[in-house]
């Protein structure tokens, strides 16, 4: 019975959910935004805080500037099994998992891994189905709605358990395709399907069918959804809604075909989400329902073709709430926002199909009378009163231009004044309505108007009437355009004030657009070629003059003043005016002031109209957007960019403060209102990564392996140091900040710790050093959002290895000096060398590689400088032989240090650590020497297999000295005609023959020559047998053996 | 000696100090003409196109663009160019892989002028020099695929190179003249930049991945 009741009263107060006026603006992603399709199908929030949008052509991630985008790629192995996308979801281990038509992929987004899960049938590890629909997580699993029945998946051990309907099993209903899945708190899975609602208990391995005691035209249903306060919310495939409560073993239904907007709500409904404000939003094939529970009222948003603030398509498929509050909403024509702090101002705007909005966009005046209705005036369709009936539904009502005394005489409106009878005073070209409406029951109202004529007959001039005000006595001010300031007291009498002056330039400006009341009960006043005016006795004069202290604002029009106490704010079409005394105004030339422009904050210089609220905040509405100005810190805050609307220019004299402390603005573009003590700043910091690193502007390469160049073994994001090579001169990285919310007004800012001293802020994300010092670095970034809140800082350390050389050599003046150090230079690195081999042999390698290489660099290019600077010495000293002598000698010089260096340079090369590359190496130099010394060299093909022979450096550079000596000796010398080199490789040794058939040497004589000694020292370093045997015109010839079995295998 | 056609060089260079030497120096020596010279590839891609060079010295290290990535570009702007790298590196690895891209030779930058001004003439008179460390590395590329790519002859060739017989040598040994063995030579390159494998997969690498 108690059920019952719950329901009954559940169902009355649905049948009469009231409509709610919230003007939400939506915000805009499409393809031209970057997105890769713009059918929307899935919508998911990381823990990164990155938006992933799956579309029916690949997965888009978003941080709010731009999309990356994940497609899928033919010519790799990495990469989505499908380029429909179904679902995304992330795990509690950061994972991403993809639902597509063609199977389940899981992506890590430290390494940029796909791993692929597509099989599907009845065998073990496989898919129910290839469609995957949804994904839930529940504990070290997730569980997969596909299109053909339930699956589960390990996150760890990717095993996979999987459900479908069999013919022969009763366990198992009918179950082929899953839309939705809800984890209920009994631990079992509710299943929304093609063939109704199903409950799974896994514990049991049971399924059971829930009957709905509703008459659905179809079983199916589209979505499942439980709201916080534990309802769960059905949507069916062609009923609209239906309502679930009380406990899963008996629950109760209801169907509630209000909550779509369709008659009788027959259509599908595809998704469901809840706001902050606990409001459900509906997704159904005709627009977006907000259903706000506690106030029991509902909102219906639709696609509008002129308002490009509305849905992009009524039939919106997703809806997906993230972690700032926004809702997101997916269709096939693109993915729209509902940004909450992007709609803090609502705007009312005139809609064609809706009698219930404004009548025009173009809102020239705001009143709210005494009774607490608004009245609208605009520029071309009269006026519209707006006003909440009893049950709190907001009204509109029209008044026309038209005959009769119920219609307008003209459609623009200027002005709207309250009299004290209650009369709206309304001014228009064609005149001054009266609009007397004393039964707001009834449409009962009756029109008249101020008749024209003279003002000596007490009549109105045929004027623009600009502005009406009531003073706090009897009298009626008005500003008109060409006639000044005219006044009406309460018996009609009329009394003119113009401008006298003898000065012709300004004499006769009697166009007044703007009048104020100080307390003091004196009329200032605005004037179109004056600037600012007043009348300081209306009592007893007859005319308005200059403020004596306008220099400040000279000849600005003043559109509003606005009095407080002793202070005066004018708002100008050159900014805002503060007088902290306004007496001022009246007796000094150049009073004290304090003056508001875009330079120190406002939206707009030109503008229109000032509103104080019990905070004591001036809100200010001007030609681009709303400002806040606070006096006491003189600080003005611009709410230009998050008003949804650009170039939104507000006019003179619509505003109005009501009694509910709501701010009304009018403008070109509708009206602005807003609740002023509710404006909240932007609470939500971006959140901040390093992305895109890059080295001489190359992206750095992700891979878990050693590479030549700088790599990281994950994405920057996921990395807390980086060891850069001394040659990495240029280094860059993006700070990528993940913000949905005005992206394009973020700031940044980043420092590096151990250079720089305070951060450095820029609007631009890219960070670039070049010519790092040796040393380490911690680089810190952060970004702050559109209200300046800055974010938590991303950091990474940077080490800069010591380079090992010094440039200590420069130009040809030092060159002899140089080739002195670099002999010295490559002496005492060849002996450091031997102490690290022996010390620490691991390191060896790498170090010798990248030593040559800078080497290489270094050295080669001074060397090369030096040589070519000589060689044009040489060429401009033909004349002086002792210059070139010299010269010849440094070029000699050059060549032997160039050539020791490239040999010093190539023992240093670790590959290179073999008998092969050795002896190679040997036969290239013979080769090119023979060549040039025009004798025959020959030499037989060397077995790859001595690259198994390791030689360490110091043995390569004796047994490469060796040879050379050798052959050096050989064509200085014996002069031959053809020198033959022959290697024979034995089971344990290796023989090398040298042989030339010269003029031979005689053994016993020569055999002390230094050249040979040196060739026998290097023979024994080898631990070698150096055999010469020459006959005089017999040739030579030269056998080395060396023992293979002490050398080492590689 | 009988009255040579000049040159008409062009080089890249990084090097200011480098690059105004080596034109001051070409520009001085009867038969050479040096007629654009850059610091960067870009700059020299973009001013490239009214000089037609007969032979362009390629720095391989330089900023922004490296001279082996450059390659290509200006072979686009003149597909008959002799390009010819300019190296403090001998290290064969880099050299064999500007030969991949198109090169036709190395000149090491610290040799004696003298083997700069050779090496330029013999490369503007169809020659190709190839060192045995490179011809390894021609063979051992050319290895894996089945097809038999390179002629017998050119297979002789190579392997002879590679064991550090000079061309004068080779001819002899194979009974043909030097431009022979050089035409064999230009030939192999030529085979080289056309089977590129490696140059195919490192374009649909770069185009299909993101």
């Amino acid at each position: 019975m108690k059920i019952f009741l719950f329901q009954l009263l559940l169902f009355l107060g649905f049948t009469s959910v009231l409509l709610a006026q919230n003007h939400f603006s939506f915000q805009h992603y499409g393809v031209e935004q970057g997105l890769s399709g713009s059918n929307i199908t899935a919508l998911f929030q990381d823990s990164n805080g990155y938006l992933w949008i799956g579309t029916a052509n690949g997965l888009n991630r978003g941080n709010g500037s731009s999309f990356k985008v994940f497609n899928v790629s033919a010519d790799s192995t990495n990469t989505l099994p499908n380029h429909k996308i179904r679902s995304v979801f992330e795990d509690k281990n950061k994972m991403i998992w993809v639902g597509t038509s063609a199977g389940l992929s899981k992506y890590d987004p430290q390494t940029e891994k796909f791993t692929n899960f597509t099989k599907v049938g009845d065998c073990k590890n496989c898919l129910a189905g290839r469609i995957i629909k949804v994904i839930r997580e529940e504990g070290d699993y997730l569980w997969l709605g596909t299109n053909a029945g339930l699956s589960k998946i390990n996150t760890k051990t990717h095993q996979i358990t999987s459900w479908w309907h069999k013919k022969d099993t009763e366990n198992i209903p009918q179950i082929y395709s899953i839309i939705d899945m809800l984890p209920l708190k009994n631990g079992s899975l509710l299943l929304a399907t093609d063939e109704g609602l199903i409950e799974f208990d896994p514990r049991k391995n049971v399924f059971k069918q829930i009957t709905i005691p509703i008459n659905l035209r179809e079983k199916g249903l589209g979505t499942l959804f439980q709201d916080a306060l534990g309802t769960i919310w059905i949507g069916t495939d062609y009923d609209g809604v239906i309502q679930m409560t009380g406990d899963i073993r008996n629950p109760a239904f209801q169907h509630l075909p209000q909550l779509v907007d369709s008659e009788e709500g027959k259509t599908t409904v595809y998704d469901f989400e809840e706001d902050q404000l606990n409001r459900l939003w509906i997704a159904s094939y005709f627009g977006v329902a907000v259903f706000d529970q506690k106030n029991n009222t509902i909102n219906y948003y639709r696609s509008e073709t002129d308002n490009p603030a509305s849905i992009s398509q009524n039939a919106i498929k997703k809806l997906y709430r993230d972690a700032q509050n926004r809702i997101w909403l997916g269709s096939p024509a693109g993915l729209d926002v509902y940004d909450p702090y992007l709609n803090q101002f609502e705007i009312l705007k005139h809609n064609n199909a809706d009698p219930q909005s404004i009548s025009s966009n173009n809102a020239f005046s705001i009143l709210e009378d005494s009774q607490g209705y608004l009245w609208f005036g605009f520029m071309d369709s009269g006026i519209t009163v707006l006003w909440k009936d009893e049950n709190g539904e907001e009204k509109y009502h029209h008044i026309k231009q038209g005959n009769g005394d119920n219609h307008l005489r003209s459609s623009a409106i200027y002005s709207l004044e309250e009299d004290k009878k209650g009369n709206i005073w309304a001014s228009s070209p064609g005149g001054l309505h009266i609009i007397s409406w004393p039964d707001r029951n009834n449409f009962e109202y009756t029109i008249s108007t101020v008749p024209e004529g003279s003002i000596a007959e007490n009549k109105l001039p045929e004027k623009r009437i600009y502005e009406i005000v009531n003073d706090a006595g009897n009298k009626t001010w008005l500003a008109t355009h060409g006639a000044g300031i005219i006044a009406f007291d309460g018996d009609g009498k009329a009394r003119q004030f113009r401008y006298k002056d003898q000065n012709p330039e300004t004499s006769s400006k009697d166009y007044v657009v703007t009048l104020a009341i100080d307390p003091q009960q004196r009329i200032w006043a605005g004037n179109f070629n004056l600037g600012g005016v007043i009348i300081e006795n209306p009592a007893t004069e007859t005319s308005f003059k200059r403020i004596k202290g306008d220099a400040p604002f000279l000849m600005k029009v003043v559109n509003d003043y606005h009095f407080s106490g002793n202070e005066a704010l004018l708002a100008t079409e050159a900014g805002v005016f503060h007088f902290p005394n306004v007496e001022e105004l009246l007796t000094s030339e150049n009073p004290e002031h304090y003056k508001y422009t875009v330079e120190n904050g406002l939206s707009s210089n030109f503008t229109s109209e000032i509103i104080k609220t019990k905070e004591n905040e001036y809100w200010i509405s001007t030609g681009n957007g709303i400002s806040k100005l606070n006096t006491s810190e003189k600080k003005a805050t611009s709410y230009k960019k998050i008003l949804n609307a650009k170039n939104f220019e507000f006019n003179h004299n619509a505003a109005q403060l009501t009694k509910d402390s709501i701010i009304y603005f009018g403008g070109t573009k509708g009206i602005v209102r807003f609740k002023p003590k509710e404006i909240y700043t932007n609470p939500f910091p971006p959140k901040v990564s390093f992305s895109d690193f890059r080295i001489l502007n190359v992206p750095v390469p992700i891979s878990d392996k050693k590479l030549e160049t700088t790599s990281i073994p994950k994405d920057i994001p996921y990395v807390q140091k980086v060891t850069l090579k001394a040659s990495d001169k240029i280094i860059s990285f993006t700070i990528n900040a993940v913000n949905f919310t005005l992206p394009e007004e973020m700031r940044y800012a980043h420092k590096m710790e151990g250079f720089d001293d305070a951060w450095i802020e820029s609007e631009n994300p890219v960070i670039t050093r070049s010519n790092l010092d040796p040393g380490t670095y911690t680089l810190l970034a952060k970004a702050a959002n559109n209200d300046g809140l800055w974010s938590e800082t991303a950091r990474l350390v940077l080490k800069m290895p010591s380079p090992w050389y010094l440039s200590w050599w420069a130009y040809l003046l030092y060159g002899f000096l140089a080739i002195g150090s670099v002999y010295l230079f490559l002496k005492f690195r060849l002996q450091q060398e031997r102490q690290l081999e022996l010390a620490r042999t691991q390191e060896r390698d790498i170090f010798r590689k990248r030593s040559s290489r800078d080497f290489h660099d270094e050295a080669g290019t001074q060397i090369t400088r030096i040589a070519l600077i000589t060689e044009l010495a040489k060429m401009n000293s033909e004349k002086n032989p002792e210059m070139l002598e010299y010269l010849n000698q440094i070029d000699t010089n050059l060549q032997e240090l160039n050539s020791g260096m490239h040999d010093f340079i190539w023992a240093l090369d670790p590959t290179k650590d073999n008998v092969f590359d050795t002896l190679n190496r040997f036969v290239e130099f013979a080769g090119k020497f023979c060549e040039y010394a025009k004798v025959q060299f020959k030499a037989e093909h060397i077995s790859e297999n001595l690259k198994k022979k390791v030689l360490n450096m110091s043995e390569r550079r004796h047994l490469l000295l060796l040879l050379k000596e050798a052959i050096n000796n050989s064509i200085k010398h014996a002069n031959p005609s053809e020198i033959s080199f022959k290697v024979n490789s034995k089971p344990g040794r290796l023989q090398l023959i040298l042989k030339d058939n010269g003029k031979g040497f005689d053994n016993e004589t020569t055999k002390r020559g230094n050249g040979l000694l040196n060739m026998k020292e290097r023979a024994e370093a080898l631990g070698g047998l150096l055999k010469i045997k020459s006959e005089t015109n017999g040739g030579t010839k030269l056998t080395l053996l060396l023992e293979t079995t002490r050398l080492g295998n590689g | 000696m009988n009255a040579q056609k000049t040159i008409r060089i062009c080089i890249v260079e990084d090097d200011a100090l480098i690059l105004k030497s080596l034109q001051q120096m070409l520009n001085s020596t009867e038969g050479f003409k040096v007629s654009g010279a850059f610091l960067s590839a870009e700059t020299a891609l973009e001013g490239f196109s009214e000089l037609l060079p007969d032979v362009l010295l390629l720095d391989i290290d330089l900023p922004g663009i490296s001279g082996i990535e450059a390659i290509g570009a200006f072979k686009k702007l003149q597909p008959d160019l002799n390009i010819v790298m300019l190296t403090v590196h001998e290290e064969s690895e880099l050299v064999f892989s500007a030969l991949r891209q198109g090169a036709v030779g190395y000149l090491l930058k610290g040799n004696h002028s003298k083997f700069l001004l050779n090496g330029i003439r013999e490369v503007f008179e169809g020659g190709a020099p190839m060192s045995p460390s490179i011809a390894r590395l021609v063979i051992a590329s050319f290895k894996p695929s089945k097809e038999n790519i390179l002629s017998e002859r050119e297979l002789e060739v190579l392997q002879k190179l590679s064991n550090g017989t000079n061309n004068r040598q080779i001819a002899d040994e194979l009974f043909v003249s030097t431009n022979t063995i050089k035409a064999h030579i230009k030939n192999i390159y030529k085979k080289l930049h056309v089977n590129s494998r490696a140059e195919a997969v490192t374009k649909g690498f770069k185009k299909g991945l993101f």
